[in-house]
């Protein structure tokens, strides 16, 4: 078992650090080290400077450079759309923003997206405010950020006046560290960034964003029952 | 229309212009004393030197055109074209805040004929090498309409004109052959009216409101016990 693990991680390479490592809370990431260790899975397609030309290692592992952020979201900002036609109904303003490489789990970070997903600005900004979680910080952050842009840049009269259109996350990098188990055991473990994406858009929300989701009111659930009972059939009958 | 004669203040010429109905101050208005004397007349024959056809009379129309190419290329965006109407100075204060928009603009017609206000020419580092700056005077009717960037309009109208009186400087590399004439600057006068405001309102962030101090009822520990054995007495 040591020797599988020496070979998956590379045990030469690593300092004499690691091996001082206990089994507290404490881990102690591969990121101290002067590179970090990336498999080939966990790798961005195009990465840092040096752009991948096909999927093979025609260089050093090493030498591709820490994954770039998120790069096709931004430039939703730069479409410029043509004057409104006579008569038509004007476009709504909106600004796409992120955040990038947050320290936090995609999959906590998951639950304060969908919170704030199809609110008004003020009221998902105040709501984060409570939320006692690391990543509301940063969605906040984000918020507010993406309603200064919309201000600023994007002719947008009220800052009020916007509602969260778009609001997701996506897998950043990960960094593996590893710990020490009972009877020369290692896992390991992974330190996980996130990046947040907002797209803010200007006017009232939609009364509700999921439409299939929503509650159904008295008269709708009655047609749904008499839909339900005309259904019915009685089988092997002519 | 009636033209008031010109009254020579030291160098500044004070013009009263009842058509276009400006009020009046130091204005850089010399229309046909320039040809007769002054430091634009020396200015003129310097170029003159270099440019043996130059003439006021004929650059204003080639000024003219520069001008309207200049906003034709702005509406397009074209900054190659840019680069070679406008001076390097000038190329930032012209394409300024105009990425992600749109321009509708229209050049209906000259209200009055463009005139050469004013002319130098200075060297810069060496003697030989010249550099000419003349200011014309225009005076036109056009229509400008800027869009944001989805469609909606900022500023502006395409159906309704509007009189633009300028003062737009062209500077030229005399001493290079391959100088050509471009725009350098525009001046705006004092006496100029103020333009027409944005069509949205915005926040004055550097206005500092300060705070109307009232007197809270501090309501304390003591206070709130008292109120409360009150209530249940």
């Amino acid at each position: 078992m040591a020797a599988s693990t020496r070979h998956i991680f590379g045990w030469k390479a690593l300092p004499s650090l690691l091996s001082q490592m206990s089994n507290s809370l404490v881990r102690i990431p591969v990121a101290t080290l002067s590179r970090p260790l990336f498999t080939n899975r966990t790798l961005a397609p195009v990465a840092g400077k040096l752009k991948l030309v096909s999927n093979l290692h025609t260089s050093a592992c090493c030498a591709v450079g820490i994954p770039q952020g998120p790069r096709k979201f931004l430039k939703n900002n730069d479409v410029v759309y043509p004057p409104t036609p006579f008569g038509e109904k004007e476009r709504h303003a909106f600004v796409c923003h992120a955040k990038e490489n947050i320290k936090y789990s995609p999959k906590k970070m998951w639950y304060i997206a969908s919170l704030v997903r199809g609110m008004k600005i003020d009221d998902a900004i105040n709501q984060l405010k409570f939320v006692h979680k690391k990543g509301a910080v940063a969605a906040r952050e984000t918020l507010e950020e993406a309603q200064a842009l919309a201000v600023k840049e994007h002719n947008v009269e009220y800052k009020s006046n916007l509602w969260i259109s778009e609001s997701f996350v996506t897998k950043g990098m990960v960094i593996k560290g590893m710990r020490r188990h009972a009877r020369r055991r290692f896992g390991t473990v992974r330190y996980r960034y996130c990046h947040y994406f907002v797209t803010l858009e200007e006017g009232e929300p939609p009364e509700h964003y999921y439409p299939h989701t929503r509650h159904l009111t008295g008269p709708e659930m009655l047609q749904q029952w008499m839909e339900d009972l005309r259904k019915r059939n009685i089988k092997f009958v002519i | 229309m009636k033209h008031i004669p010109l009254v020579d203040v030291e160098i500044h010429y004070v013009l009263i212009d009842l058509t276009t109905f400006i009020t009046l101050q130091g204005a850089k208005q010399r229309f046909q004393f320039l040809e007769k004397k002054g430091k634009s007349m020396m200015a003129v024959r310097k170029i003159r030197q270099f440019d043996d056809d130059f003439d006021t009379k004929v650059f204003v129309n080639e000024a003219m055109q520069i001008y309207i190419d200049t906003h034709k290329a702005l509406v397009d965006f074209d900054e190659d074209k840019l680069h070679e109407l406008v001076t390097e100075r000038a190329y930032p204060l012209v394409i300024n805040e105009r990425k992600n928009r749109t321009l509708r603009w229209q050049f209906i017609r000259s209200i009055e004929p463009p005139t050469v206000v004013h002319a130098r020419t200075t060297d810069i580092i060496t003697k030989e090498n010249i550099f000419a700056q003349v200011t014309v005077r225009f005076h036109t009717k056009q229509t400008l309409a800027v869009y944001d960037r989805f469609g909606r309009l900022i500023q502006g109208s395409e159906v309704v004109a509007r009189d633009v009186l300028e003062y737009v400087v062209f500077e030229k590399h005399v001493a290079n052959t391959y100088g050509t004439w471009r725009i350098h600057d525009k001046i705006v006068p004092d006496w100029m009216p103020p333009r027409q405001p944005i069509r949205r309102t915005y926040r004055m962030d550097d206005v500092e409101v300060e705070p109307v101090e009232e007197e809270e009822a501090v309501v304390t520990k003591e206070d709130a016990k008292e109120t409360v054995a009150a209530a249940s007495s």
